[in-house]
Parts: C-alpha cells; structure tokens; sequence
C-alpha cells in the first residue's frame, strides 16, 4: 500500500500554549498527552482535526541541548511531514534512491510504541517522517 | 574541470555566494550557515554532480571541504 499522509510537525516553543491556540482556532481536539522522544530530543503532543483528516503534532526542544534549539532559534512553524508507511525499509531505500538523504534510519519512537520511524530530506528541505503502520516484529 | 574546483562551484551554489574560496581545513565552523539542512543539500548536490552516493555515516560525519574531496576522489568518479 502505498505511503499516506499521517501528521503534519509544527515545531513550537511551548506546547501547552500551541495546543490551546489549535483547539481555538481549528477545533482540533488533543488526543495524546505531551510525549518525551528522548531519541529525538523532542516533547510532542498529537491533536486531530475532522475524520479522516491527518493528525497535527505539536513538537518542542526538550532542553538547549535538543536537536531542534538551533531550528526553533530561527522561528517556530512547519517542520516536517509524516507519512505512514507498510513498508519502512524499502521505502527509505526508494526514497534514497528518488534523490533524499537518509537522515536516521529505522529507531524507535516514543510516541508510536513497538513501531519505528526514520528521517529524510531531499533538494525541497522539508524533513519527511517515515512512521511504520504496525509495529515490528 | 578539476574536482577540487566542482565542489568548490558546488559550496559557492548551496551557500549563494560566489566570493567563497574553500580549503581542505575549511569546515563548518567557517562557513555561516552551514547547518544539518545545508549538508543536506550539499550531499544531495554533489551527489548529482560526481554520480556517487555518499553512506549515512558519511551524510552526518563529513564537516569539512577537504573530507568531501576525499570522499570524492576516493571513489574515483568524473573528472580528475
């Protein structure tokens, strides 16, 4: 099955504060409590919109030291796509080889227990997230 | 074109400034702005360029000018 569309990241400087802002303007619901990614070096929380519509996460730094300071210095906003995939491996090998880098193969993640996730980047900058759809053997 | 020259053209193209003359000691920590989305498109271009693919340790640890013309010439590729 081909890869879908599962979350849009929004990198943010406080959660708490981004998740009311999003349930005020858009009715988006909270439907996790806020997640530590210590691989990721991320906070995140995940909020829903309409049925059938993809999730929102709300990402921040979990210290000066997080992967994401240096991206939330230069301003808050659209970070990364996040497809499901059936496929994780293969998909990284193919979209390696249709022109992106492999960022971080395969690892798990905390917000999706017993499934792992890997980054890219292609020529367009924009992270994509690869999530698997179920979890691993 | 000689190689060192390619990469050379190839920083001057991601970075957008045309003034950059590169060492091999040059690193990231001399050129402004070369972040983790920058080495990406740096890879990603000089991939294209030299027709190699670098390995994901290379994609992360590689930092500096003179280390990517290694990695270049290692593989033997284009122009000499």
């Amino acid at each position: 099955m081909k890869p879908s569309l599962h979350h849009l990241g929004i990198l943010v400087a406080d959660i708490a504060q981004a998740a009311q802002t999003y349930q005020a303007r858009y009715h988006h619901a909270v439907v996790t409590d806020v997640i530590h990614d210590p691989v990721q070096t991320a906070y995140v929380q995940f909020l829903k919109g309409a049925e059938g519509e993809p999730l929102i996460e709300l990402v921040s730094p979990d210290g000066p030291e997080s992967k994401l300071a240096n991206a939330l210095k230069k301003g808050a906003g659209l970070h990364h796509l996040c497809y499901n995939t059936d496929e994780l491996e293969a998909d990284c090998r193919r979209l390696r080889a249709s022109g992106m880098v492999l960022l971080q193969s395969p690892v798990p993640a905390a917000a999706f227990p017993g499934r792992r996730i890997a980054w890219l980047m292609g020529r367009d900058r924009i992270p994509v997230e690869l999530v698997e759809s179920t979890a691993s053997r | 074109m000689h190689r060192r020259l390619m990469l050379q053209n190839l920083f001057r193209e991601v970075f957008d400034d045309e003034s950059l003359v590169l060492a091999p000691e040059t690193s990231r920590a001399d050129i402004e702005g070369w972040d983790s989305v920058a080495q990406v498109q740096l890879v990603l271009a000089i991939e294209e360029a030299f027709g190699i693919q670098f390995t994901e340790t290379e994609v992360s640890g590689i930092s500096a000018f003179g280390e990517f013309l290694d990695a270049i010439q290692k593989r033997g590729s284009l122009a000499a």
